[in-house]
Order: structure tokens, then sequence, then C-alpha cells
């Protein structure tokens, strides 16, 4: 049985797509849509690189420099969104799948083909909050979808609202996306599999809270 | 656990925290941070502001006398000018005679004609005398004598001598004589008089006090009978009632016309404080005013009377104030700007205003040259926020990467890496 990688099937028809992705003897099309995959990362985060989301650290600049050095360095910082793009996909598909590799005992390239097809869950949610954010004079930390703006009213620590501010809607669906296919192709406790897949999450939580936190102008 | 089940508790606690978030998003007072997306800002620059009243203007003289005359008491003769004329001070405008003299005309004639009529009786009466005289002597007996000499004779003519009738008539014909003489001094003095009055009324004339054109002659004798103007040129335009209160005398004026190429220059000479037509509730009012030009250097080509300009009156300038363009103003209960700070927020700062003309406003108190304002969104979401701004590609330049150390360079792309 040939299986062939579709990413809006595996959101949408998850039963029937476990069930082909389980009995697979082979993949077609994993290298197209891995394509479109980066290629649709690299759309977004240039989209929201060109609105400067995310780039609350860098406004305070306006006051300093002339409007086109302004520029010339939020073109920069765009370019810097758009490897973003690349390294984004590459990270939570590959190195994510080395690590459910390692904690489970799923193969290699079924758990690539999950990464995409929750990848694709993670670039929905990116695209919806390029609007949202721009239209409703938000940032990350006020994300209606996430626990960032209860925080807020809780916590003083940025590290802590940034945090939580990760912790959204979108990442529990993807999470139970995720638990729902591994849980099928692991012969291990489903409790386990549930465990490794949230201390993933809450590491990517901590590094993106991490990331919003410093200031790259202390390293360089 | 159905999946039904599943999905409605994930529906329900996802809509609950949406709802739990926008309502404290959106609340008064909210505590959330907030990203204001600034599309575009400018800096408060160093300006020179001027407020103008624009307006038009007709080139018209600047000074315009009338010369009245009275008709009830004089008499006109002729007009000296025409139309059009240039005259200069002390020209001859026009003739006339007065009735006050005409009258004592007509009074010395009619002396002298009775004057001369009188004469006349005195002059028929000695030759009465003499005819009557010459019959006494031829010694044809007593004629018959005019009864109207009979009378003046003091003597009896029928009892007295002849010799006494001729003394007494000699005598009469001598008073008589006397008589003649008086009368014909007396019609030489009015003569004279006469002739002074004709003389008199011959030199009435009216001249003009400055030099300038003719610009109206009434034929019909209406006053003004004549309307001169000076060659000095000057622009007459009207205020609205809005432009009275910024409009002064002294101001200075621009105007243009379509037909010449050089701007004029001058100041407001004089303005109505009474509107042109009766004031009224329904219309606006409007004031005259007249502004002088200055005249230039080298002789320019004149002035036509009539043309029609492009008036522009400076109120007020202002020179090197900071200034902002006025739709970065708002106003709450005080006018205030947005200002974006070094430390990358957005914050409101109240200004107090100055001069605010051709879309920019002068800011007397609040930011000053050189900091950056708020353009659009014309309203932040909540003071003190975040800001971030979309890229502008019409303000990328190759050249400005040379100014950039590659630390820099690295470090911006570092940012648009790893910062989200």
């Amino acid at each position: 049985m040939v299986y062939q990688v579709g990413l809006l099937k595996g959101i949408l028809e998850p039963y029937r797509s476990r069930y082909q992705l389980q009995n697979a003897e082979a993949v077609t099309k994993l290298g197209l849509k891995l394509l479109f995959l980066y290629f649709l990362s690299l759309i977004v985060f240039a989209i929201g690189g060109y609105f400067g989301i995310g780039s609350e650290s860098f406004s305070k600049e306006i006051t300093t420099m002339s409007a086109n050095e302004f520029e010339a360095a939020k073109l920069l910082i765009l370019s810097g969104n758009i490897i973003t793009g690349i390294l984004d996909p590459s990270i939570y598909i590959f190195l994510a799948a080395l690590y459910f590799w390692i904690v489970t005992d799923i193969p290699y390239i079924k758990l690539v083909i999950v990464q995409m097809i929750v990848f694709g869950l993670q670039l929905v949610e990116k695209t919806l909050l390029i609007p949202l954010f721009v239209l409703m004079d938000i940032g990350s930390d006020a994300n209606p979808f996430s626990l960032g703006i209860i925080s807020q009213y809780f916590l003083r620590s940025d590290y802590f609202i940034h945090f939580f501010s990760e912790i959204t809607i979108f990442q529990f669906l993807i999470i139970a996306l995720q638990y729902f296919y591994l849980k099928e192709f692991s012969e291990r406790n489903n409790y386990l599999v549930l465990l490794m897949i949230v201390l993933f999450y809450l590491a990517t939580w901590f590094v993106k809270a991490f990331l919003a936190y410093i200031q790259v102008g202390v390293f360089v | 656990m159905s999946g039904k089940w599943k999905i409605t508790a994930v529906s329900i606690a996802s809509i609950v925290l949406i709802t739990v978030n926008i309502y404290l998003l959106e609340k008064k007072e909210s505590k959330v941070e907030r990203t204001v997306l600034v599309e575009n800002w400018i800096k408060v620059k160093k300006d020179t502001i001027t407020d103008t009243i624009q307006t038009n203007g007709v080139i018209k003289p600047v000074e315009e006398y009338d010369i009245y005359f009275d008709t009830k008491k004089n008499d006109f003769k002729k007009f000296l000018v025409k139309e059009g004329d240039a005259i200069t001070a002390g020209s001859s405008l026009f003739e006339y005679t007065t009735t006050e003299l005409d009258a004592q005309k007509v009074d010395l004639e009619a002396e002298k004609t009775a004057a001369g009529g009188e004469i006349a009786g005195i002059e028929e009466y000695i030759d009465k005398l003499r005819s009557y005289q010459a019959t006494l002597t031829s010694d044809s007996g007593i004629a018959a004598i005019d009864e109207s000499v009979e009378k003046n004779l003091s003597i009896d003519l029928t009892t007295s001598s002849t010799d006494l009738i001729k003394s007494s008539i000699e005598q009469e014909i001598y008073k008589q004589e006397l008589e003649k003489n008086s009368l014909n001094e007396k019609v030489k003095m009015l003569d004279a008089k006469l002739s002074s009055i004709e003389e008199q009324s011959n030199s009435i004339v009216t001249t003009s006090e400055a030099d300038g054109v003719v610009k109206n002659i009434n034929k019909n004798l209406n006053n003004p009978i004549i309307s001169i103007v000076s060659i000095n040129m000057g622009i007459a335009g009207e205020f609205s009632e809005e432009e009275m209160k910024k409009a002064k005398v002294g101001m200075t004026i621009k105007a243009s016309s379509s037909d010449s190429i050089k701007a004029l220059k001058g100041t407001i000479g004089r303005i109505h404080s009474y509107p042109a037509e009766e004031p009224s509730l329904k219309k606006d009012n409007k004031f005259p005013f007249q502004a002088l030009i200055e005249p230039e250097g080298e002789e320019t080509e004149p002035l036509l009377v009539g043309s029609k300009v492009d008036l522009t009156v400076i109120t007020n300038e202002k020179a090197g104030v900071p200034s902002v363009p006025i739709e970065a103003v708002h106003y709450q209960k005080q006018p205030y700007i947005y200002k974006l700070t070094k430390k990358g927020y957005v914050d409101k700062h109240y200004i107090k205003k100055g001069l605010k003309a051709e879309g920019k406003q002068e800011i007397i108190e609040g930011p000053s040259v050189g900091d950056v304002i708020l353009l659009k969104p014309n309203v932040a979401v909540k003071n003190h926020s975040n800001f971030i701004t979309p890229i502008q590609f019409e303000k990328l330049k190759v050249a400005t990467y040379k100014k950039f150390t590659s630390r820099e360079k690295v470090r911006y792309l570092l940012l648009g890496i790893l910062e989200k």
C-alpha cells in the first residue's frame, strides 16, 4: 500500500490518514509536499516580517536612525525572518522527528510525515495570527487564543508572560493530533507517549519564550 | 468519553478562553500590553509656517476723490476736461457762474434801464423848454405852452413879463441838465459794476487739487459731477467676516494675475469696518479693503485698471519653529500628539499649540524638533504601547548598507531570525 502524503487530509481526515500511514509500505509525494511546506512557511514568515511582527525590540531605533537606515535595518530583519521561515520547519520536522524517534519506536519517516502534518497546523495558526495582530493592535503576548493575556494579570515576569502566551488553543489541538497519531503508531504506553509529546512542546514553549525574552543586542 | 463530547468540551473551553481574553484585552484600564502597527510617522520639523488669507482683488487706483457742484446757487457753464483726461494739480475742470451775481446783475441792469429812461425824459423836457424859449423871443405872441412845462415853472405865465419867464425857463433848463448829468454818472457806475460782474462770472473755474485721471463726468450735473482718480494703483477686494478677524492694516500682500508673470507685493492700506452692503443676518457680510502696491525698482509694465488678481494676505508668519502636520494632532480635553519614544513606546504627549496654517501646526510646548511623531493610525489603541512598523520598500537604498558595520548587519539579521 502506497501512502500519498496529504497534509490537509492529515488534519481533516485523521482517522483515514492514520490508518493509511499505519499500513504504508511506500510513501510518495513526500519531497513535493515538503517543498510546498517550506514554500508556505517562507511566505507566511515573510508576510509576518513585512508587518514587523515581533520586531518591537527594534522599534526604538526609529529615534536614532534616519528613515533610510531604519528601513534598511528592517529589511535585514525581514531577511532574518525569511531564514527562520526555512529553519523553523527544518527544526520542527526533522529534529523533532529525531527526538520522537529516540523516545518512541516509530519509524523516522512516519514521524517526519506526522510532523509535517502538525507543522501544517502550526502554519495555519501563524497565518491566522498575522491579521489578528495587525488589526487588533496586539503582539504575541496578547494573543487571545493563548494564556498570555490572563498571565499578564497575574505575573510580573516578562519571561513567563512570553511562556504562557505560547500556550494556545492551537497548541493543544496540535498536541492532541500528534498524540492521536503517535499513540497508534507506538507500541508503548499511551501516557508515556503523551508525556513525551507534552515535554517536547513544553520545551518549544520555553525556547520560544526565551527567544522572545532575550535581546539580541546583548550578544552582538 | 465519546468523541463528540470531547469536541464539545474543547470547543466550550476554547470559547470561554477567547471570550475572557477579549474582555481582558478590551476593558478599560486594561493591563494587557499592546503593539501598535505604526503605518506612518514623521519627525517634528523645524519649519516656517505662514498663515494666509486667499482672496481675489481687482487693480484699482489708490485714491478717488469727487468734486461736487451746488446747482442751487450756481449756474453751470461748461466742462473743461473730458473723461479719461490726465490732469495735474491746478488744472481747470469746469466753469460756472453764481446765480447770486446774476441777481445783482439783473438788478443793476434794471437800474441802468430806469436811469436811461429818466435821462431820455429829461432830454425831451429840455427840448420842449428850449422850443418854448424860442417862441418867446420871436414875438409871435404867447405860444401855447406845454402843460407839463407850465407845471414845472414856478411863475404864472399869463401874468409874468417875458423876461421873467425867460429867466425862469433858463433856470429850469439848468436844473434839468444837472439832473441828467448825475443820472449819466449813475449809468457809468452801473456799467462798471456790470462789467466787473461780467468779468467775475467768467473767471469762476474749479481746479483739480491733485494729479490724476478724470474717471467720470456727470453730464446731467448729478453730484459728484466729476470723479478724479489718482495715478497710483492699488488693489481692492473684500474680506469675509471670518477673514476680518485675521486681517489687519499693514499686513503684507502678494498678488498675482494670470497674465502678468511678476507677482506684486504690497501692504493692506485700509480695511473698512463697515460692510459693503447693509449688514444682514442672512448673508455673509463683505468688508471692502484696499491694498497699496509697492513700486518695483525698475519700471514695470503699467497695471491695467480692472485686472483681476489672486491675492494672498500674509496674516502671520513664524520661521524656524517646531511643526507637525495637523493630522498628527488629536484632541481630547487638550491637544496631544503621539510620540514614538527612544524606549520603543507610543506615548501620548500633550502639547501647547501655536500657529496653524498650510496643514502645519506649530508646537509651542511638547515634543521638540527631531522627535518622531505618529501619523497613522491616528489613534493608538492604548497609551504607552509597544509599536512595530511595516517595511517601506520605497525608502530602501542599497547605499544605506555601506553605513552599517558588519556587526550591526549581523545583529539585525539575528534579530529577525531569533526574536519573534
